[in-house]
């Protein structure tokens, strides 16, 4: 394998029918990636300062292209992709779950199921409620219901909200 | 070694794809569980595709489990 073609998340040939993530998140799913990735990047660092290496000692052994990408893992300015899981894994002998433990739950993930839960709780509750109840502007909930709306997950008219029955065991 | 690469993405497809089945979501029904492209999560399942690490977590936490948990599955 080598470093740089771990180093990119790959699409198959032809197949250019998907559009990057990061060409079609919000500010706010940027940042929330950007948390992620800084998480897993303090995981990163903790375990090589425990197996007392360098950057550039992990470079080498995780075949990555160079140490200033190990050091950009670290800090979170660079994603890692799966093989590039693996082979800092591996080049770490570290089990996978050090190196994914405690990343933090995405705001959208943790908004989604607590809106579910309040609309299934209060039928025809408003937007506006489920800001306050959610500690969120209320753009964020017409955002999230829109989304939630369209995958029939809520039933949304008037700027209130209802269960759908469709997915009435997942609420 | 293009061949190791993608035994890795396969051995995580094959781990994803036997979780959703045991969790009994069918591909399209999970795809949009997760808020995924439908036909980008069957490629993620076919091993085409080496995921970031956010598309991994998300899977994961779809399928009620961890992203470290996936890849022991997957013994890797």
């Amino acid at each position: 394998m080598t470093g740089r073609g771990a180093n990119q998340a790959t699409a198959p040939p032809g197949r250019m029918d998907y559009l990057p993530d990061s060409r079609i998140l919000t500010p706010a799913d940027k940042a929330e990636r950007r948390t992620l990735f800084m998480a897993f990047g303090a995981n990163l660092r903790r375990a090589r300062l425990s197996a007392g290496i360098t950057q550039r000692d992990l470079a080498v052994r995780a075949e990555l292209s160079s140490a200033t990408v190990a050091s950009q893992l670290e800090v979170g300015t660079r994603p890692p992709n799966f093989l590039q899981l693996v082979m800092l894994g591996h080049a770490l002998d570290t089990p996978h779950d050090a190196l994914l433990s405690q990343l933090p739950v995405p705001l959208r993930e943790r908004s989604t199921r607590l809106m579910l839960a309040l609309v299934r709780k209060h039928p025809g509750i408003s937007a506006d409620e489920l800001a306050n109840a959610l500690r969120v502007k209320p753009s964020y909930i017409t955002m999230l219901g829109g989304r939630l709306s369209l995958e029939q997950r809520v039933i949304y008219e008037r700027f209130r909200f209802w269960p759908s029955t469709d997915h009435a065991n997942e609420l | 070694m293009p061949s190791k690469k993608s035994s890795a993405n396969r051995a995580l497809a094959r781990a994803i794809r036997s979780t959703r089945e045991r969790r009994g979501y069918s591909q399209e029904g999970f795809a949009r569980h997760v808020g995924m492209d439908r036909s980008y999560f069957g490629a993620i399942e076919r091993g085409e595709f080496n995921v970031s690490l956010d598309t991994l977590v998300k899977i994961a936490r779809g399928l009620g489990t961890t992203g470290g948990a996936l890849c022991s599955k997957a013994k890797l």
